[in-house]
């Protein structure tokens, strides 16, 4: 196994003392060269466990507990020095909105090289060679071109592959992708998404990618895990939690969601909201909104494995 | 059914500031858009970045002008109505936004905001007939009388998002341009949502101009589709006829493009890119507006713009041997 989290948890501490148990035991594994989706609406807490991953969690946040096993080693425990040796050459990072990661006044070329000169110490006209490599295995046209522009010249599209580029350069064996085509147009939402499988394909990364769209989860993940108020309800094959979601929160948000292929007369909703993070309730934490909650959920269930490699935290699969 | 709302060769371009020296230059956000809404009914406007949908929805409610081209609204030219039927205007075409949170006053609750369409339309009598007008209306919405002393920022985004809705239609208008109004929620909120502007569709025959640029929700939405691509009309045509037989090589594109949640379809199908990127509407293409990235591009693309054309009871923009073909596919 290329990645171990175990039972993570993170926290963020209130200015009263209380805190806010962002992700609350979450533990998911990756193997080498698959995609892992995590799925959640907002606030369940996927992006921090992305972050917990990286060890990039700021105060007041901070890792209360937990492992996170990478290549056999425990990120946790590690000094700051080897972890920021690890990111950005071993686990590699793309966020959201390409440009506010992009520094203005540098030209993308000497921006994406920087990983290469700081973690494989290449000189000038290696990182020079290997940047117009890295640009050609994005796809992006004229890299000569594209390597001289300034992040304003290029399109959001165009930024989001020079953030891959940085992300990839080094041949990292993870990269975390966070939303990175949330803010994109559909039709270069398309080509991300084509270049994402692509580079899977090619080199054989893992990855793990955060969304809220299960849209993109059927188009790029082998394996999904579910997140809902700061822990994992249900994990399994993209294909056997579509086809069969186990949790009643998965069929809910399966059922809420709308396919350019099928009409829907009526949308499944899920009533009420997600409880408060500072005090969530005792037992299930889906309890209070679910159509089949029982006198059992009073008692928090625990991940079970249902069939070979799907599992759900619900009383309904004892 | 009779026609709501009727635009002709709408148009509108912004001037853009180039300082002393620079060259005087026009964004050309709107560029010659006709399109019709009947009583009752969901037309979806639909495009990428730059399409012109969201200043097509402002001008329609009247918040920004037209640089040429008309708006009928009951057979009546919104740019020249009288004071008074101005105020008759407001109270029949309303707008819901993205984001919530910017479109409610954050010194004012909910019982506040909700007041003063009545006060300003003189639509209830006294304090007391707001007062069970304002609850009415929030139970129209699925709200209760507990919000109405409740601030913004006492609520989640769904709900402040139910509040804008209830103001939009305390006055009973005939159309609420909904723009973007369920693309920043998440999945179950949004739903909901979804479910209650239906609701209101039937409950009070309300015809919705949808803005969106997310066509999986549109497909549950909208009865038709006006795709638009850099300020001009692509295609229009009922929402089945446009998914089924898209008749122009940008929305068989778009559709192309946009993520199937399932993922044995998504894997089966070849999805298709574009490429390039959607030019600049400072200096838009001459001829066919999307002739740079589209597949089929002939010569007299560069040079010759396509009139919008009836196939079968779809209309694109496109040259027609290729229509015929993409429908014949």
């Amino acid at each position: 196994m290329l990645l171990k989290v175990e039972d993570l948890r993170t926290h963020y501490k209130l200015p009263d003392g209380r805190a806010v148990r962002s992700v609350d035991g979450v533990s998911l594994d990756v193997a080498a060269g698959e995609i892992v989706a995590i799925v959640g609406e907002s606030g369940c807490g996927k992006s921090t466990t992305a972050l917990s991953i990286l060890r990039l969690i700021r105060p007041p946040g901070h890792i209360a507990s937990g492992r996170v096993v990478f290549n056999g080693v425990d990120l946790i425990g590690l000094p700051e020095e080897r972890m920021r040796d690890i990111r950005g050459k071993d686990i590699g990072m793309v966020f959201q909105n390409p440009v506010t990661y992009l520094n203005p006044v540098e030209r993308v070329g000497d921006q994406i090289a920087e990983a290469a000169i700081l973690h494989l110490g290449l000189g000038r006209k290696e990182a020079r060679a290997k940047v117009i490599e890295m640009l050609g295995q994005v796809r992006i046209p004229a890299p000569e071109r594209v390597a001289q522009s300034y992040p304003h010249e290029l399109s959001g599209g165009m930024n989001q592959r020079v953030l891959i580029a940085i992300a990839m350069i080094c041949r990292p064996s993870l990269v975390i992708l966070d939303e990175p085509t949330t803010a994109l147009d559909v039709t270069i939402q398309r080509e991300i998404i084509n270049l994402i499988r692509d580079l899977k394909a090619r080199l054989g990364v893992s990855m793990i990618f955060i969304t809220h769209d299960f849209g993109l989860v059927a188009e790029l993940a082998d394996r999904v895990y579910i997140m809902y108020a700061g822990c994992v309800v249900e994990h399994g094959s993209v294909f056997d939690v579509f086809r069969e979601p186990l949790h009643p929160y998965t069929q809910a948000l399966l059922g809420a969601v709308l396919s350019i292929n099928e009409y829907k007369e009526t949308l499944v909703s899920i009533e009420g909201s997600v409880p408060d993070l500072k005090a969530p309730p005792s037992g299930c934490r889906f309890q209070s909104r679910c159509p089949r909650a029982m006198p059992k959920c009073a008692e928090a269930p625990l991940l079970k494995e249902h069939r070979q490699g799907h599992a759900a935290a619900c009383w309904l699969y004892p | 059914m009779a026609v709501l709302l009727q635009a002709t060769g709408l148009k509108k371009h912004f001037p853009l500031k180039r300082g002393l020296f620079g060259k005087s230059q026009v964004v050309h956000a709107v560029d010659g858009v006709d399109f019709e809404v009947a009583e009752g009914e969901t037309l979806g406007l639909v495009g990428e970045s730059g399409s012109g949908k969201s200043t097509i929805g402002q001008m329609v409610v009247r918040l920004l002008q037209p640089t040429s081209g008309t708006i009928l609204y009951r057979g009546r030219d919104i740019a020249h109505l009288s004071p008074a039927e101005a105020l008759e205007f407001t109270r029949e075409v309303q707008i819901v936004f993205q984001d919530p949170y910017s479109s409610l006053n954050p010194h004012k609750t909910v019982g506040q905001t909700l007041a003063r369409p009545f006060r300003i339309h003189g639509a209830a009598r006294n304090g007391a007939e707001i007062q069970a007008r304002i609850l009415d209306v929030l139970r129209d919405v699925g709200l209760n009388e507990a919000f109405i002393g409740r601030y913004p920022h006492e609520m989640s985004g769904g709900e402040r998002q139910r509040v804008c809705i209830a103001r939009a239609i305390a006055l009973r208008p005939k159309l609420v341009v909904a723009d973007e109004a369920v693309s920043s929620l998440d999945v179950s909120i949004r739903a909901q949502l979804l479910n209650l502007l239906k609701d209101l569709q039937r409950k009070y025959s309300l015809a919705y101009l949808f803005i969106t640029h997310d066509l999986a929700t549109l497909r549950s939405v909208a009865h038709r589709v006006a795709v638009l691509y850099l300020g001009k009309l692509m295609e229009i045509g009922t929402t089945e006829d446009v998914i089924r037989r898209p008749s122009h090589p940008y929305t068989r594109a778009l559709l192309a493009s946009v993520p199937i949640p399932d993922p044995v379809a998504a894997r089966k199908r070849t999805a298709s890119e574009l490429g390039g990127s959607i030019p600049s509407p400072v200096e838009p293409p001459p001829g066919c507006r999307f002739h740079t990235r589209c597949p089929e591009a002939r010569d007299v693309c560069r040079t010759d713009e396509p009139a919008l054309r009836a196939f079968g009871a779809q209309r694109a923009a496109c040259i027609p041997d290729v229509v015929e073909r993409l429908r014949a596919e």
